[in-house]
């Protein structure tokens, strides 16, 4: 339809749901501050929905309790060759002690990065690594000397009540949790 | 008007077009319970600096014509500050392959103010991943980014405001563009905003 179609067909959309409050959900204001407030980013994410291709990606497999989540070197934009104006990105370092190993071998603590969007607003799908929570990591070696990556969004896995979580639909999870007491075996298999 | 087209316009809207819009909606929202979004009134024009030197400024461009060309805002190309701007570069392995960042000139980037509006986005294309030496993805994930820039959601329609969630290949063209719903739902958003 042309734009100039559409423009009446809008104002009397907007006008049959009387003033729009309703239908169409607009901010409310908020009384009192007016200080900027932090929000998350939105993604499109580099995915891997397979157990098979975060196996063969992975170097290291482990889960663990996280024990440490500290200021990480950011991601300048000097490295990124991005254009002049952009701001480096933060990133946290996590530690993670060590209580299963299912690929690689581990020191008793495993370093890792996790990346931040501009700001440092945590994604809302890759929340924040909180002191005392359990995590199932697939992990590689592209980071700074000890320190690993995760392989993407689709290398961890929250441990919740015993269960390992998927953080995004469409992903590897219910293979995890279906490999869950032969973690070990079923990677060796699929890196085959 | 043509009689046509009013006629039309009266079934869409007394036929129960606003209804179905409404239950599709889903938006961006802040802490506060506020739509995110840009603060540009109720038809604006956004402009749009394509500031990607590293190789995805075709498909940036492409995508940003697309939603141009079928939205009724319009999204033009300025060569400096601006509405939006889009970003590319090798942030490594983040995850990520594509971000939209809200603005506030107070606060910076990844804040709001706390009516939900925003001073401007940014989008990003990290190109470490496979996309650098893909227009395919550079452009599902620019259609995706400069969707959320402007008001758009995730959907599982098969187009790219479900890339990297709903389908994964952006060999696959309705991948890497808007569908219907996506201009739905961006009509009914800027058109109760303000």
């Amino acid at each position: 339809m042309p734009r100039i179609a559409l423009l009446p067909l809008l104002a009397v959309t907007a006008l049959s749901a009387g003033g729009s409050s309703v239908l169409f959900g607009p901010p409310a204001e908020v009384a009192g501050s007016t200080t900027p407030v932090p929000v998350a980013s939105h993604v499109t994410w580099q995915r891997m929905t397979s157990f098979r291709e975060i196996a063969r990606a992975a170097e290291l497999v482990v889960e663990g309790t996280v024990v440490g989540n500290e200021e990480g070197p950011p991601i300048t934009a000097k490295t990124a060759k991005a254009a002049a104006g952009f701001p480096d990105i933060p990133q946290r370092l996590i530690t993670l002690s060590v209580e299963s190993t299912y690929l690689g071998d581990a020191a008793r603590t495993v370093r890792f990065l996790h990346s931040l969007p501009p700001g440092g607003t945590p994604l809302e799908e890759d929340p924040a690594y909180r002191l005392g929570s359990r995590e199932l990591l697939f992990l590689r070696d592209e980071g700074p000397e000890s320190v690993w990556v995760r392989t993407g969004i689709d290398g961890r896995f929250p441990v919740v009540n015993g269960e390992f979580q998927g953080l995004l639909p469409n992903g590897p999870a219910d293979e995890v949790r279906a490999a869950r007491g032969s973690l070990r075996e079923k990677i060796k298999e699929a890196r085959q | 008007m043509p009689r046509t087209l009013l006629a039309a316009l009266v079934a869409l809207v007394v036929g129960g077009i606003a209804p179905h819009l409404a239950s599709a909606g889903h938006w961006w929202m802040n802490g506060s319970g506020n739509v995110v979004h840009l603060n540009r009134g109720h038809f604006p024009a956004l402009s749009f600096f394509n500031n990607a030197t590293n190789g995805s400024a075709t498909a940036l461009e492409h995508a940003r014509g697309e939603w141009s060309a079928n939205f009724a805002v319009d999204v033009y190309n300025v060569s400096g500050p601006a509405d939006i701007t889009a970003w590319d570069g090798y942030w490594g392995a983040t995850g990520w392959a594509g971000l939209a960042t809200p603005v506030t000139n107070a606060a910076g980037a990844g804040t709001v103010h706390p009516d939900g509006h925003v001073d401007s986005m940014w989008v990003q294309v990290n190109m470490s991943y496979g996309v650098g030496s893909s227009y395919a993805s550079q452009k599902a994930i620019g259609c995706q980014e400069i969707g959320h820039a402007i008001g758009g959601q995730l959907h599982d329609g098969g187009g790219c405001m479900g890339f990297g969630y709903f389908n994964f290949d952006p060999n696959v063209a309705a991948a890497r563009s808007p569908t219907a719903h996506d201009f739905d739902h961006l009509q009914h958003l800027w058109g109760g905003l303000h």
